[in-house]
């Protein structure tokens, strides 16, 4: 997870120099009459599938290659109404079909490590794959054992859920099997993790399901922190549609857990201990291994880019995009990772084509359903500014907390139409 | 809608114009044959987050469908969002965050996407 010393921030002058040397590699290969320019992404989540779609659009002389293992990609957003039994797990699977039809070279196979000097990717059949540009889009991986007790054993017991599939299920399960009268305890980690909101909606549903299925159980989330995205919005969900069956606590009321009991799925935090019959752990994350493993994490476990190409700020010629990378203020979100998927293939395709890359301008909207047809969002339009992102000031925020009546219902339907416009986009 | 591309032309010729030797022959007639990458304009880049919620017509009109709208309509939707004070929906929350010359663009080049 340490960077080597000898791995230090590239400079503008040598990110200009790799941008000149890789046209001009691509451009060299071309004139000898070689394969074209070659693109290759590792991972087919929202920000990856997105990357290689676009490419195929703009730019059909590059070749792209998607590197993922999995053979149907299950989506994250929505899975907490999956979680509450509101939906199908089978809604969430988007196979790779239509983006190999587009011209996408598609291996089903795990990267095993990346070659930076070399510019190849190495699978786990042991076969390398070699790129002019690599985009790396790997989503999180669990930081196993940053939480005191919580192995790779723990999931069976304390779920985390946040990858959605088999765990999603298996959450949704030990609800339903939970009798009347339980108590479910959700652990929320410090920032940052994947969908900050998640943690409030998965809340949310659980309580919604509690309450209408279970009305004698209650859910205690039990949060690392004081505030979060969204708070007011939530609370005042909370208040009024799930005062016996909902009970928040944060950091300063004793709500950060130090350490899990997966065999008698406890909690225990400063100053007590908590036994759940449910138990929902969201554990502390960091970039997946393959990040870690090639260079391009720093010593927080996430990998810092430049904010126009996301370009590693680490290894020149590789982008970091989704999740993994560090893009704060804007947060870690499907939204965002196929934003940020789109505009990193654009400014690929410039790259390639011996051009810098364009100023870009992201925006960023999360939903989170607080009842089966009620949602509120959060909104964020963020623009480079030196190494990093800025939000712009005066735009972007959350919904009104005094609301005109069908606001919430109106949002719930923008987000199923996004989920719906934007799983289509990124999959096809 | 992504698309369509305005090409800006030269792809071979900066490369090459970055290495100290001249361009080879072969060079310029392969970007001649159509092998050579265009670079996707920078209005591309500015309006890629609008297709996530945007690009095709989804599941019933819960977020408007910009289908079939020309460039004077879709700036004059984009800066009537901007300007509306009291306005809260996700679109005024997001128009806030552009200025108005980035929306004309922005507008140009999804309504000439039609």
């Amino acid at each position: 997870m340490s960077v080597p010393a000898s791995l230090v921030a590239i400079t503008r002058r040598q990110a200009l120099a790799g941008l000149a040397a890789s046209a001009l590699r691509a451009a060299m290969a071309r004139a000898q009459g070689a394969a074209s320019a070659r693109v290759v992404i590792i991972g087919g989540g929202f920000g990856g599938a997105s990357a290689a779609r676009t490419l195929r659009e703009v730019a059909p002389a590059i070749d792209v290659t998607l590197i993922e293992p999995s053979r149907r990609y299950i989506a994250c957003p929505f899975s907490n109404l999956v979680v509450g039994g509101l939906r199908e797990i089978s809604a969430q699977g988007f196979g790779y079909g239509a983006i190999a039809a587009s011209g996408v070279r598609v291996i089903e196979d795990y990267a095993r490590s990346i070659d930076p000097a070399a510019r190849s990717v190495t699978l786990e059949s042991g076969t390398s794959v070699s790129y002019d540009r690599l985009i790396v889009s790997p989503g999180i991986d669990i930081r196993w054992g940053a939480l005191d007790g919580y192995g790779r054993t723990a999931i069976r017991t304390m779920p985390h859920a946040w990858k959605a599939g088999a765990q999603t299920v298996l959450l949704r399960q030990q609800l339903r099997e939970m009798d009347d009268g339980g108590t479910v305890v959700m652990s929320v980690p410090p920032a940052p993790y994947r969908c900050p909101p998640g943690p409030y909606e998965r809340a949310s549903l659980i309580a919604h399901y509690l309450k209408t299925e279970k009305p004698r159980s209650k859910l205690i989330v039990l949060d690392a922190k004081d505030s979060f995205s969204k708070k007011p919005l939530f609370q005042d969900a909370w208040a009024t549609l799930y005062p016996d069956h909902l009970e928040w606590r944060g950091a300063s009321d004793d709500g950060r857990v130090s350490r899990v009991d997966p065999e008698t799925r406890t909690f225990e935090t400063d100053f007590g201990t908590l036994t759940a019959d449910v138990a929902n752990v969201i554990p502390p994350q960091q970039a997946a291994s393959i990040a870690i493993g090639a260079g391009i994490a720093d010593n927080t476990g996430w990998c810092p880019v430049e904010p126009v190409s996301f370009e590693s700020t680490l290894q020149p010629g590789i982008h970091v995009i989704g999740d993994a990378a560090i893009m704060a203020p804007m947060p870690k979100s499907a939204f965002a990772a196929n934003a940020q998927g789109k505009v990193c293939a654009l400014q690929v395709a410039r790259f390639l084509a011996g051009e810098a890359p364009a100023p870009a301008v992201l925006a960023n909207t999360c939903y989170s359903y607080v009842a089966p047809e009620q949602a509120v969002s959060v909104v964020g339009v963020y623009r480079p500014a030196g190494d990093a992102f800025t939000e712009v000031p005066g735009a972007g925020g959350t919904s009104p907390l005094e609301h005109p009546p069908g606001d919430r219902e109106a949002e719930a339907a923008q987000a199923a139409h996004w989920f719906d416009t934007v799983t289509r986009e990124a999959f096809g | 809608m992504i698309g369509p591309w305005k090409t800006s032309a030269i792809v071979l010729a900066w490369a090459l114009a970055a290495c100290s030797e001249p361009p080879s022959p072969g060079s310029s007639q392969s970007a001649e044959t159509g092998d050579a990458i265009a670079a996707p304009g920078p209005i591309s880049v500015l309006a890629a987050s609008c297709s996530g919620c945007h690009r095709a017509p989804g599941s019933g009109d819960a977020i408007p469908s910009i289908e079939g709208w020309n460039a004077a309509a879709l700036q004059a939707s984009l800066t009537a969002y901007k300007a509306d004070p009291d306005g809260a929906s996700v679109m005024h929350r997001i128009a806030r965050g552009y200025s108005v010359d980035e929306m004309a663009d922005i507008a140009d080049y999804l309504g000439a996407a039609e």
